[in-house]
Protein backbone atom coordinates (compact mmCIF):
# COMPACT_ATOMS: atom_id res chain seq x y z
CA UNK A 1 0.00 0.00 0.00
CA UNK A 2 1.24 3.37 -1.17
CA UNK A 3 1.92 6.07 1.05
CA UNK A 4 -0.84 8.22 -0.21
CA UNK A 5 -3.52 4.94 -0.35
CA UNK A 6 -2.46 4.79 3.72
CA UNK A 7 -3.19 8.37 4.38
CA UNK A 8 -6.50 8.84 2.44
CA UNK A 9 -7.81 5.68 4.35
CA UNK A 10 -6.63 6.43 8.05
CA UNK A 11 -8.43 10.18 7.17
CA UNK A 12 -11.85 8.08 6.42
CA UNK A 13 -11.57 6.60 9.52
CA UNK A 14 -13.06 9.48 11.54
CA UNK A 15 -15.85 10.28 9.63
CA UNK A 16 -17.16 6.30 9.17
CA UNK A 17 -16.73 6.28 13.18
CA UNK A 18 -18.92 9.57 12.77
CA UNK A 19 -21.70 8.48 10.62
CA UNK A 20 -21.41 4.80 12.59
CA UNK A 21 -22.04 6.63 15.42
CA UNK A 22 -24.89 8.95 14.01
CA UNK A 23 -26.86 5.63 12.40
CA UNK A 24 -26.36 3.86 16.34
CA UNK A 25 -27.58 6.38 18.56
CA UNK A 26 -31.05 6.06 18.24
CA UNK A 27 -30.92 2.26 19.28
CA UNK A 28 -28.68 3.49 22.19
CA UNK A 29 -30.59 6.72 23.29
CA UNK A 30 -34.60 7.81 22.81
CA UNK A 31 -34.45 11.20 21.79
CA UNK A 32 -37.42 12.80 19.82
CA UNK A 33 -36.54 12.73 15.89
CA UNK A 34 -36.32 16.98 16.22
CA UNK A 35 -33.11 16.46 18.41
CA UNK A 36 -30.93 14.80 15.55
CA UNK A 37 -32.57 13.21 12.54
CA UNK A 38 -31.63 9.98 11.32
CA UNK A 39 -29.18 9.39 8.56
CA UNK A 40 -31.99 8.90 6.06
CA UNK A 41 -34.28 11.50 6.92
CA UNK A 42 -30.64 13.97 6.32
CA UNK A 43 -30.00 11.99 3.11
CA UNK A 44 -34.00 11.78 1.68
CA UNK A 45 -34.19 15.55 2.71
CA UNK A 46 -31.34 16.18 0.13
CA UNK A 47 -31.95 14.31 -2.89
CA UNK A 48 -35.54 16.13 -2.84
CA UNK A 49 -33.41 19.21 -2.37
CA UNK A 50 -31.55 17.98 -5.34
CA UNK A 51 -34.43 16.46 -7.58
CA UNK A 52 -36.64 19.20 -7.21
CA UNK A 53 -34.20 22.19 -7.99
CA UNK A 54 -34.33 23.94 -4.80
CA UNK A 55 -30.67 23.30 -3.66
CA UNK A 56 -29.57 24.80 -7.19
CA UNK A 57 -31.93 27.17 -7.03
CA UNK A 58 -31.07 28.42 -3.14
CA UNK A 59 -27.58 28.56 -3.82
CA UNK A 60 -26.29 28.94 -7.40
CA UNK A 61 -22.92 28.54 -8.17
CA UNK A 62 -20.98 31.73 -7.36
CA UNK A 63 -23.89 34.30 -7.22
CA UNK A 64 -24.98 34.06 -3.50
CA UNK A 65 -28.04 32.52 -1.54
CA UNK A 66 -31.01 34.02 -2.40
CA UNK A 67 -33.93 34.27 -0.03
CA UNK A 68 -37.37 33.25 -0.92
CA UNK A 69 -40.10 34.43 0.98
CA UNK A 70 -44.08 33.79 1.04
CA UNK A 71 -46.04 36.88 1.16
CA UNK A 72 -49.78 36.79 2.00
CA UNK A 73 -51.65 39.56 0.22
CA UNK A 74 -55.59 40.11 0.88
CA UNK A 75 -57.52 40.09 -2.60
CA UNK A 76 -59.20 43.37 -3.22
CA UNK B 1 2.72 57.23 25.12
CA UNK B 2 2.60 60.65 26.27
CA UNK B 3 2.03 62.22 22.91
CA UNK B 4 -0.22 59.20 21.65
CA UNK B 5 -3.06 59.93 24.24
CA UNK B 6 -4.04 63.33 23.17
CA UNK B 7 -4.55 62.14 19.17
CA UNK B 8 -6.25 59.32 20.13
CA UNK B 9 -8.33 61.48 22.76
CA UNK B 10 -9.03 63.66 19.86
CA UNK B 11 -10.06 61.60 17.48
CA UNK B 12 -12.31 60.09 19.42
CA UNK B 13 -13.70 63.55 20.20
CA UNK B 14 -14.41 64.13 16.75
CA UNK B 15 -16.56 60.89 15.72
CA UNK B 16 -18.42 61.91 18.95
CA UNK B 17 -18.74 65.61 17.59
CA UNK B 18 -19.68 64.01 13.90
CA UNK B 19 -22.17 61.67 15.41
CA UNK B 20 -23.82 64.62 17.53
CA UNK B 21 -23.76 66.48 14.54
CA UNK B 22 -25.23 64.15 12.34
CA UNK B 23 -28.43 63.85 14.81
CA UNK B 24 -30.61 66.96 13.73
CA UNK B 25 -29.30 66.58 10.15
CA UNK B 26 -30.89 63.54 10.06
CA UNK B 27 -33.78 63.81 11.65
CA UNK B 28 -35.14 60.83 12.80
CA UNK B 29 -36.35 59.70 16.14
CA UNK B 30 -33.91 58.19 19.20
CA UNK B 31 -35.94 55.18 19.17
CA UNK B 32 -34.17 54.94 15.59
CA UNK B 33 -31.09 57.11 15.40
CA UNK B 34 -29.70 57.65 19.38
CA UNK B 35 -27.71 60.65 20.03
CA UNK B 36 -24.17 60.22 22.12
CA UNK B 37 -26.16 62.29 25.00
CA UNK B 38 -29.36 59.21 24.27
CA UNK B 39 -26.32 56.94 24.61
CA UNK B 40 -24.46 58.21 27.81
CA UNK B 41 -28.26 58.01 29.29
CA UNK B 42 -28.67 54.63 28.68
CA UNK B 43 -25.51 53.91 29.85
CA UNK B 44 -26.42 55.23 33.51
CA UNK B 45 -29.20 53.96 33.35
CA UNK B 46 -28.40 50.12 32.86
CA UNK B 47 -25.58 50.71 34.92
CA UNK B 48 -28.00 52.23 37.73
CA UNK B 49 -30.00 49.09 37.24
CA UNK B 50 -27.00 47.01 37.87
CA UNK B 51 -28.15 45.23 34.62
CA UNK B 52 -24.76 46.44 32.59
CA UNK B 53 -22.27 45.17 35.66
CA UNK B 54 -23.55 41.64 35.86
CA UNK B 55 -24.26 40.96 32.12
CA UNK B 56 -20.21 41.88 31.61
CA UNK B 57 -19.77 39.75 34.37
CA UNK B 58 -21.44 37.01 32.70
CA UNK B 59 -20.06 37.70 29.80
CA UNK B 60 -16.61 37.50 30.90
CA UNK B 61 -17.16 34.03 33.14
CA UNK B 62 -18.36 32.43 29.97
CA UNK B 63 -15.69 33.95 27.57
CA UNK B 64 -13.47 33.11 29.92
CA UNK B 65 -14.53 29.47 30.46
CA UNK B 66 -14.88 28.47 26.82
CA UNK B 67 -10.97 30.28 25.56
CA UNK B 68 -9.59 28.27 28.17
CA UNK B 69 -11.42 25.05 27.19
CA UNK B 70 -10.84 25.11 23.51
CA UNK B 71 -6.94 26.42 23.94
CA UNK B 72 -6.35 23.17 26.27
CA UNK B 73 -8.25 20.98 23.23
CA UNK B 74 -6.62 22.69 20.44
CA UNK B 75 -2.58 23.18 22.20
CA UNK B 76 -2.98 19.16 22.99
CA UNK B 77 -4.38 17.94 19.89
CA UNK B 78 -1.94 20.11 17.50
CA UNK B 79 0.56 18.98 19.64
CA UNK B 80 -0.09 15.19 19.35
CA UNK B 81 -0.66 16.29 15.49
CA UNK B 82 2.23 18.04 14.88
CA UNK B 83 4.17 15.19 16.44
CA UNK B 84 3.00 11.86 15.03
CA UNK B 85 2.28 11.50 11.33
CA UNK B 86 -0.47 9.03 11.54
CA UNK B 87 -2.29 11.29 14.03
CA UNK B 88 -2.05 13.62 11.45
CA UNK B 89 -3.25 11.59 8.79
CA UNK B 90 -6.17 10.37 10.88
CA UNK B 91 -7.03 13.72 12.29
CA UNK B 92 -6.33 16.38 9.60
CA UNK B 93 -9.14 15.48 7.14
CA UNK B 94 -11.93 15.84 9.80
CA UNK B 95 -10.65 18.80 11.64
CA UNK B 96 -10.41 20.60 7.97
CA UNK B 97 -14.26 19.53 7.72
CA UNK B 98 -15.54 20.86 10.88
CA UNK B 99 -13.19 24.03 10.27
CA UNK B 100 -15.68 24.31 6.83
CA UNK B 101 -18.78 25.01 9.15
CA UNK B 102 -18.80 27.61 10.93
CA UNK B 103 -20.01 28.01 14.51
CA UNK B 104 -23.32 30.00 12.74
CA UNK B 105 -24.95 26.89 11.78
CA UNK B 106 -24.01 25.11 15.13
CA UNK B 107 -25.99 27.42 17.39
CA UNK B 108 -29.58 26.31 16.42
CA UNK B 109 -28.53 22.69 16.70
CA UNK B 110 -26.71 23.33 20.18
CA UNK B 111 -29.97 25.27 21.28
CA UNK B 112 -31.70 22.24 20.25
CA UNK B 113 -30.09 19.76 22.03
CA UNK B 114 -28.74 21.68 25.20
CA UNK B 115 -31.51 24.86 25.67
CA UNK B 116 -30.29 28.14 26.06
CA UNK B 117 -27.38 29.10 28.87
CA UNK B 118 -23.94 28.27 29.54
CA UNK B 119 -23.36 24.92 27.89
CA UNK B 120 -24.70 25.95 24.45
CA UNK B 121 -22.60 29.32 24.45
CA UNK B 122 -19.11 27.95 26.11
CA UNK B 123 -19.07 25.11 23.92
CA UNK B 124 -19.89 27.83 20.68
CA UNK B 125 -16.65 29.80 22.16
CA UNK B 126 -14.80 26.47 22.65
CA UNK B 127 -15.76 25.65 19.07
CA UNK B 128 -14.37 29.29 17.28
CA UNK B 129 -11.30 29.27 19.43
CA UNK B 130 -9.93 25.88 19.02
CA UNK B 131 -8.97 26.08 15.47
CA UNK B 132 -7.06 28.87 15.24
CA UNK B 133 -4.54 27.61 18.21
CA UNK B 134 -5.03 24.10 16.77
CA UNK B 135 -3.36 25.07 13.33
CA UNK B 136 -1.04 27.72 14.99
CA UNK B 137 0.12 24.81 17.20
CA UNK B 138 0.25 21.87 14.20
CA UNK B 139 2.86 24.65 11.97
CA UNK B 140 4.77 25.76 15.37
CA UNK B 141 5.98 22.21 16.63
CA UNK B 142 6.39 20.90 12.55
CA UNK B 143 8.60 24.44 12.58
CA UNK B 144 11.16 23.60 15.17
CA UNK B 145 14.50 23.04 14.04
CA UNK B 146 15.51 19.52 13.36
CA UNK B 147 18.96 20.05 15.19
CA UNK B 148 17.58 21.24 18.43
CA UNK B 149 16.06 17.32 18.33
CA UNK B 150 18.80 15.94 17.49
CA UNK B 151 21.22 17.99 20.11
CA UNK B 152 18.49 16.95 22.82
CA UNK B 153 18.64 13.18 21.08
CA UNK B 154 21.98 13.52 21.52
CA UNK B 155 22.51 15.06 25.37
CA UNK B 156 20.03 11.81 26.24
CA UNK B 157 16.64 13.57 26.64
CA UNK B 158 13.30 11.53 27.43
CA UNK B 159 10.49 11.68 25.39
CA UNK B 160 9.02 13.87 28.16
CA UNK B 161 12.06 16.11 28.37
CA UNK B 162 12.19 16.34 24.48
CA UNK B 163 8.96 17.45 24.56
CA UNK B 164 8.31 19.91 27.84
CA UNK B 165 12.40 21.44 26.93
CA UNK B 166 12.87 22.09 23.10
CA UNK B 167 9.60 21.44 21.48
CA UNK B 168 6.99 23.60 23.45
CA UNK B 169 9.47 25.81 24.12
CA UNK B 170 10.00 26.35 20.13
CA UNK B 171 6.64 26.19 19.26
CA UNK B 172 5.33 28.82 21.82
CA UNK B 173 5.37 32.05 19.54
CA UNK B 174 2.96 30.51 17.45
CA UNK B 175 1.11 29.27 20.09
CA UNK B 176 0.94 32.41 21.73
CA UNK B 177 -0.28 34.20 17.91
CA UNK B 178 -2.43 31.10 17.70
CA UNK B 179 -4.28 31.77 20.99
CA UNK B 180 -4.52 35.30 20.30
CA UNK B 181 -6.38 34.84 17.29
CA UNK B 182 -8.61 32.22 18.89
CA UNK B 183 -9.41 34.42 21.84
CA UNK B 184 -10.51 37.46 18.96
CA UNK B 185 -12.47 34.34 17.38
CA UNK B 186 -13.84 33.27 20.53
CA UNK B 187 -14.85 36.88 21.45
CA UNK B 188 -17.25 37.16 18.22
CA UNK B 189 -18.30 34.07 19.13
CA UNK B 190 -19.29 34.84 22.51
CA UNK B 191 -21.34 37.78 21.19
CA UNK B 192 -23.21 36.04 18.69
CA UNK B 193 -23.98 32.60 21.05
CA UNK B 194 -25.36 35.49 23.42
CA UNK B 195 -27.61 37.04 21.05
CA UNK B 196 -29.31 33.48 20.35
CA UNK B 197 -28.96 31.49 23.51
CA UNK B 198 -28.62 33.57 26.23
CA UNK B 199 -30.95 35.71 28.80
CA UNK B 200 -28.16 37.85 30.08
CA UNK B 201 -24.74 39.02 28.85
CA UNK B 202 -23.53 41.47 26.51
CA UNK B 203 -24.99 39.64 23.33
CA UNK B 204 -27.91 39.50 25.08
CA UNK B 205 -28.17 43.57 25.77
CA UNK B 206 -27.60 43.86 21.97
CA UNK B 207 -30.17 41.75 20.75
CA UNK B 208 -32.64 42.52 22.88
CA UNK B 209 -32.67 46.31 22.98
CA UNK B 210 -32.68 46.33 19.54
CA UNK B 211 -35.89 44.05 19.58
CA UNK B 212 -37.48 46.29 21.76
CA UNK B 213 -36.50 49.48 19.85
CA UNK B 214 -34.20 50.96 22.33
CA UNK B 215 -31.26 51.11 19.87
CA UNK B 216 -29.34 54.03 22.69
CA UNK B 217 -29.23 50.14 24.83
CA UNK B 218 -28.04 48.49 21.75
CA UNK B 219 -25.26 51.38 20.91
CA UNK B 220 -24.05 51.01 25.11
CA UNK B 221 -23.66 47.14 24.68
CA UNK B 222 -22.13 47.71 21.30
CA UNK B 223 -19.81 50.03 23.16
CA UNK B 224 -18.61 47.79 26.27
CA UNK B 225 -17.93 45.20 23.32
CA UNK B 226 -15.20 47.34 22.12
CA UNK B 227 -14.29 48.12 25.43
CA UNK B 228 -14.08 44.74 26.90
CA UNK B 229 -12.00 43.48 23.82
CA UNK B 230 -9.35 46.12 24.27
CA UNK B 231 -9.40 45.86 27.74
CA UNK B 232 -8.91 41.98 27.51
CA UNK B 233 -5.90 42.44 24.60
CA UNK B 234 -4.30 45.52 26.16
CA UNK B 235 -4.43 44.46 29.75
CA UNK B 236 -3.88 40.40 29.60
CA UNK B 237 -3.37 39.47 26.04
CA UNK B 238 -0.57 41.61 24.95
CA UNK B 239 1.47 41.04 27.91
CA UNK B 240 0.91 37.40 28.24
CA UNK B 241 2.15 36.94 24.59
CA UNK B 242 5.35 39.53 25.13
CA UNK B 243 5.94 38.22 28.56
CA UNK B 244 6.00 34.21 27.70
CA UNK B 245 7.42 34.65 24.04
CA UNK B 246 10.28 36.62 25.79
CA UNK B 247 10.70 34.33 28.64
CA UNK B 248 10.25 30.67 26.67
CA UNK B 249 10.00 31.38 22.96
CA UNK B 250 12.84 32.14 20.46
CA UNK B 251 12.72 35.66 20.66
CA UNK B 252 14.98 37.83 22.76
CA UNK B 253 13.76 40.82 24.27
CA UNK B 254 15.97 44.10 23.38
CA UNK B 255 19.44 43.99 26.15
CA UNK B 256 18.49 40.32 27.31
CA UNK B 257 21.28 37.85 27.39
CA UNK B 258 20.37 34.18 27.17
Amino acid sequence: MTRATRRRLLGVVPFALLVAAWVLAPHVATYPPYVLPSLGTVWSTFTHAVLDGSLSLDSPAGRGTRLRARIPCAAN
Amino acid sequence: MSRRWPLRVAGLAVVLLAWQISVPMIGMPATFYPSPADVAQAFVTVTWEGILPSYVLDSIGRYAAGVAIGTTVGVTLGIAIGLNRTTSDLLAPIISFFYAIVEVVWIPLLVIWWGYGLKTIVLAIVYVSVFPVLYNTISGVRAVPQVLVNAAHSLGASRLQLLNDVIVPASLPQIITGFRIGASFGFRGLIFAEMIAASSGLGYLIADSATNQQPARTVVGMICMGLLWLFIDSIYLKPFERVTIERWGTVVSAGTRR
